[in-house]
């Protein structure tokens, strides 16, 4: 283990462009996708919340009494998508509506004008579906309208779907880049080291004591490019937040922006792991093409 | 699994029916049926024409390459269904001397003699001891320090008879040890490797030098066109044909 690591390390320096151009790709590629990961993150908490803020609003027929409208406000409940279901009766709904446009002039009517306009407001854990959820409210024997914003939840929707995707993308574009310039620094290393090797497999070397080095070499790329990735984007998102809340402070009113450790909890794992898989692939190939007894 | 020797302990190498052809190669064998057998304590020579097989015939016992059909023994490894991780073990207990010495150039004589005993995993303060004793014996103490190319051809090989030797091998394997080096030179080689074969080695050495042979004496083993046409037999006094 000792040999390896040791000898690992002087690859490094005896591979000199290789390494830097590898460890510079790993570090860009998760650079990147981290960047794309706390916007989808930021993004994801944004949607949750404007969630909250679409509603679904349901009107019945005229007549319908409080009972009736509460049993279907159970039905609602029942749903995976729904999160909540309010009941709005006709007194609140006038209520509202009155100190929202007419102010003082709302106390000159006896008589309540949206007497028959109780209804069900409606929020949604997944606003993805919510035409699920319109088809079905409108399928319901009483119910005369359903007000939705089928818009304002496909745009949200579509909006982290494009991210999702573009996260993915970027993050299998670079780790095949990185891939093949780790495989080419290992490969590099093997061909500059390869009278050596032969000899060492004359003198009894085992594989282990022959490739350990080349694996160390992949592994320290590896996990060096995810080190200095996770700094990068640590200092990077920190002050970019911090800059935004101070400088556009209408902006955390539109977006969630989550605390970093938040961030972390998710990233940091995969940040190491993505390290040494692609430096163990990328060692794993070349030593595995170019190293015969 | 470990492969039972075939003979006795006494046997170090024991060849039977061996051909070996190369894929791509003309339909000639290099070697064909040979069957030999070297004892404990020997000192073989293999003489023979360029294409007689001698370098297959090394090849074959460090397990560089396959025989297409027959069966080897070396040390008590059966050469056609040794494992991979026993290979190694296998060339621990050898010494392999090449005409190109095989030296890593950007390494001091100590580091290239220290190399033998460090790939079997031992320590750096014992490998160094070992080497500096082997390299005193080989008459290159106050050397350690010079690079290879610092070196004359009877030096360099000297020192790579020296890292041959760091881990007492039982079968010590030269493959034309004397070729690049003159008459004084090639003479100090070999007497290096009687040396060592006094101190109990089995010796193997392919030469086309029949001067040294001659000097030299012990068994003597001649391959032509991949055959064996000549052996002196391990106990008698040899008479060249």
């Amino acid at each position: 283990m000792r040999h390896a690591i040791g000898q690992g390390i002087r690859g490094l320096f005896r591979n000199g462009w290789y390494t830097l151009v590898s460890l510079l790709t790993v570090t860009i590629c998760l650079f990147l996708s981290g960047i794309l990961f706390t916007v989808l993150a930021d993004l994801g908490a944004t949607l949750d919340r404007a969630a909250r803020d679409v509603t679904v609003t349901v009107f019945f027929e005229p007549g319908i009494t409080e009972e009736k409208i509460l049993d279907y406000r159970a039905v609602i409940l029942d749903r995976e998508e729904v999160r909540d279901v309010v009941y709005v009766s006709a007194r609140e709904a006038w209520e509202d509506f009155g100190q929202e446009y007419l102010g003082e002039y709302a106390a000159d009517f006896d008589e309540n004008p949206l007497a028959d306009s109780a209804s069900l407001r409606i929020t949604m854990k997944d606003i993805s579906r919510q035409k699920d959820l319109t088809a079905f409210l409108e399928k319901l024997p009483d119910v005369r309208k359903v007000n939705s914003s089928a818009g304002a939840a496909r745009a949200l929707g579509s909006a982290g779907t494009v991210l999702t995707y573009a996260l993915a993308g970027t993050g299998l574009s670079l780790s095949l880049i990185s891939l093949f310039l780790i495989y080419s620094t290992i490969s590099a290393g093997i061909a500059a080291r390869q009278k050596e090797i032969e000899i060492m497999k004359y003198l009894g070397a085992t594989d282990g004591y022959i490739y350990g080095p080349f694996f160390a070499e992949g592994l320290l790329i590896g996990l060096t490019g995810a080190c200095a990735a996770f700094f990068l984007v640590t200092i990077l998102a920190g002050r970019t937040m911090l800059y935004l809340e101070e400088s556009f402070p209408v902006l955390t009113e539109v977006f969630v922006f989550l605390p970093m450790g938040r961030i972390w909890r998710t990233l940091g794992p995969g940040f190491f792991g993505f390290g040494c898989g692609i430096g163990l692939l990328g060692s794993l190939l070349p030593v595995g093409r170019h190293l015969r007894v | 699994m470990t492969t039972k020797p075939v003979s006795g302990p006494d046997t170090v190498i024991r060849l039977e029916n061996i051909t070996k052809s190369y894929r791509g190669g003309d339909s000639i064998p290099a070697l064909l049926e040979v069957c030999l057998t070297i004892h404990r304590g020997e000192f073989v020579f293999v003489t023979g024409a360029s294409g007689s097989g001698k370098s297959t015939l090394i090849r074959l016992l460090t397990r560089e390459i396959r025989a297409t059909s027959g069966k080897i023994m070396v040390l008590g490894y059966d050469m056609q269904r040794i494992r991979r991780s026993q290979i190694a073990l296998l060339r621990r207990r050898m010494g392999i001397v090449f005409q190109d010495f095989r030296l890593l150039e950007d390494r001091s004589l100590l580091e290239n003699t220290m190399l033998a005993m460090k790939v079997t995993g031992a320590g750096s303060a014992r490998s160094r001891k070992r080497a500096r004793d082997i390299l005193e014996r080989m008459g290159l103490s106050g050397r350690e320090k010079a690079r290879p190319l610092q070196l004359s051809g009877g030096e360099q090989q000297k020192a790579a008879l020296a890292r041959a030797l760091m881990n007492s091998p039982a079968l010590l394997l030269a493959d034309e040890p004397t070729g690049n080096l003159d008459m004084d030179s090639a003479m100090e080689i070999m007497d290096l490797l009687t040396e060592a074969h006094r101190a109990g080695a089995t010796v193997l050495v392919v030469t086309h030098n029949m001067e040294i042979v001659e000097k030299v004496g012990g068994r003597l083993i001649r391959l032509d066109h991949g055959r064996v046409v000549y052996d002196s037999g391990p106990a008698e006094r040899r008479e060249d044909p």
